[in-house]
């Protein structure tokens, strides 16, 4: 009985406890019978004061943004917010979130390889000699066939649309600068305007650094084996220009990853990452892997031969790479899981590969040139049936039957490839013909018909 | 020869003499110890007009004292090299001509100071942050500092202090600029 009295005290002392111990668990709001629970974070970990508060108020403000951070290295390394976001007063990209206002402290929501160097400095050295950087950045910013493409023609300025209007820049801001970059324009409070931001890996800041390392390593958890499977890399490797992903998941390599790629290693040390985490490459172990003897590099272009993405490939040279010393290293690569027989076939096949249409190539730059002689080429290629398929000839067709054999992927280098690049080229030949024999441009371009897709 | 040609005979034979000891002095004196002092200081630097808004951005910066333990960095601390005393001595001379020169031709106002920022590697040097900051990886430094500092360590990174360190020395030197020449 007197147990019963005791036990009876206990429980309705707990009952009056419940919903103090309620209350001190943070704030509960209701919405539509949703209950979300706002989290506050309470760090004391080697942080000044000013960096707690922005983590604190940022696990209430934008707490996926903290979710993201805490549970990556950076978290762990003590980097924080601060850290990358704070600028000089005097930087030209310093502003104020309501958070600050008042204080000396200044941020930017941009943040730049520049702003990575500082603790990577070695990556990014790496990486701003790479296609990845300034190379990245040119269509968008610097080659004028470019722009009209992105302004005139996609941007409406051909239907009426005002220049530098809202839609106008639409089809840049949503397509190419994804990718490619651009360079970021500032409004009055210096916070990024026009859809300038945010931009692809070529990105151009107004401080003057370029690249932007959170396209691959995602921000804010800045992982490393999200960069290193291929998925990282096919939100621009993919599609119908240089359809890299595609080509990798049809190869040997790709089809290994699909089948048992979630059992891999892809968290191992750079430079330790070798065959064992994985059993079959994916890009970035081809291309960045410090694997066997080759040290990690954070530049694409390190290892390549062929610029197999301009109208006619060419070894690679000046800023673009070192051809000859791209082909010494990635049969490096090859050679911890092939025999160099199996290299040796491979390599050649794409120099064959190369050849073969780099033959279609000038041929088709032979015809362009009599016809542009004989005054029979129209001034807007777009509507010049024979401007327009050479163009499909080197940067669709082209592009997959040289990357296809680059990276094993028989059908994109055979029916979206060369079987396509033989077509095209007939087609051409016919207009060139016609054009020739009637000294007279066709009325109408035919080519949207008959393109490939 | 005449006789009265003798004196100004010996004359000229004394001239390029004279004008030599009066050069060697000038260098002397110039290159001695205590000018060395007397030019080695902010306030000394600070007598060429131009150099005032670079004065006040440093007084606001650790570098400048606005640190906890009252450290000083001069301005030739870290804009002349501390390698040998020759290369000291030498890049004091070129510096120093060249400043007061400058001083006397550009117009200030109008002067690309932003731009020649970019160029902070030419006349900030290496081994004058070194010999303060002789421990790059001290007991303290975030695992960021240390990864960043190895690599330098490890001579194999293109990079000057300046390159990272990129507001060293110096607090809201633009505002300073933009703040003293009125922009």
């Amino acid at each position: 009985m007197k147990r019963n009295v005791v036990s009876a005290l206990i429980a309705g002392l707990f009952s009056l406890l419940l919903p103090a111990v309620g209350l001190a668990q943070g704030q509960t709001q209701k919405t539509e019978g949703i209950e979300l629970e706002t989290q506050t974070l309470l760090v004391h970990r080697g942080y000044t004061e000013a960096a707690k508060q922005c983590i604190e108020c940022h696990s209430k403000e934008t707490p996926g943004i903290i979710e993201n951070w805490k549970n990556g290295k950076m978290g762990h390394a003590t980097v924080s917010c601060y850290d990358c976001h704070v600028v000089e007063k005097d930087s030209p990209m310093a502003s104020q979130c309501e958070g600050l206002k008042g204080t000396d402290i200044y941020t930017s929501p941009m943040v730049s390889s520049k702003t990575c160097s500082k603790c990577h400095p070695r990556e990014v050295e790496q990486f701003l000699k790479s296609g990845h950087a300034h190379l990245a950045g040119r269509p968008v910013l610097d080659i004028p066939k470019f722009q009209t493409l992105m302004y005139t023609n996609e941007g409406g300025m051909i239907l009426g649309l005002e220049k530098g209007s809202g839609p106008n820049m639409a089809s840049r801001a949503a397509g190419c600068q994804m990718c490619h970059g651009t360079k970021v324009e500032l409004g009055a409070d210096n916070k990024p305007i026009n859809n300038t931001w945010p931009g692809g890996v070529g990105t151009r800041y107004p401080d003057g650094s370029i690249g932007t390392c959170t396209v691959c390593h995602t921000r804010h958890q800045f992982s490393v084996s999200e960069a290193r499977k291929p998925e990282a890399c096919a939100s621009c490797h993919l599609g119908p220009d240089h359809p890299n992903i595609e080509i990798y998941h049809e190869s040997k390599h790709g089809q290994m990853y699909l089948a048992h790629g979630e059992k891999w290693n892809f968290e191992a040390a750079p430079d330790t990452w070798e065959p064992g985490d994985y059993d079959a490459p994916t890009c970035a172990v081809c291309h960045m892997a410090g694997i066997g003897e080759l040290s990690t590099t954070h530049n694409v272009n390190e290892r390549l031969k062929w610029d197999l993405m301009h109208p006619r490939s060419e070894l690679r040279k000046n800023e673009r790479g070192d051809g000859e010393k791209g082909d010494k290293l990635m049969r490096k690569v090859c050679k911890s899981c092939h025999s160099s027989m199996h290299t040796n076939n491979q390599r050649d096949l794409l120099d064959n590969a190369v050849s073969l249409y780099n033959a279609y190539w000038d041929k088709a730059v032979s015809m362009k040139k009599d016809l542009k002689a004989k005054g029979l080429l129209k001034k807007d290629p777009w509507k010049d049936g024979f401007q327009e398929l050479m163009y499909y000839l080197w940067h669709h067709t082209g592009r997959r039957a040289r990357q296809g054999t680059a990276m094993n992927g028989p059908d994109y280098s055979h029916w979206h490839g060369f079987f396509q690049v033989f077509q095209v080229y007939k087609d051409m030949e016919d207009i060139y013909n016609h054009r020739i024999k009637t000294g007279k441009i066709e009325d109408l371009s035919t080519v949207m018909n008959s393109g490939p897709l | 020869m005449h006789p009265h040609n003798k004196p100004s005979l010996k004359g000229k034979r004394w001239w390029p003499g004279i004008l030599v000891g009066v050069f060697l002095t000038a260098v002397c004196v110039l290159a001695s110890g205590f000018m060395i002092e007397v030019t080695n200081t902010d306030s000394f630097c600070v007598t060429c007009h131009v150099m005032q808004p670079f004065r006040t951005a440093w007084t606001n910066a650790p570098h400048g004292g606005a640190n906890e333990k009252g450290v000083v960095a001069q301005c030739v601390d870290c804009h002349l090299p501390h390698g040998d005393f020759v290369e000291y001595v030498s890049a004091k001379a070129y510096t120093g001509t060249r400043d007061i020169l400058l001083n006397m031709t550009i117009d200030p106002e109008n002067y690309a100071w932003i731009e020649r920022l970019r160029s902070r590697r030419e006349f900030t040097y290496d081994n004058a942050c070194r010999r303060c900051h002789q421990n790059l990886t001290p007991t303290g430094m975030k695992t960021s500092g240390i990864l960043a500092h190895r690599q330098y360590l490890l001579g194999t990174l293109d990079k000057h202090c300046v390159d990272c360190h990129e507001h060293v020395g110096h607090k809201n030197m633009i505002t300073e600029i933009k703040t003293f020449y009125g922009k």
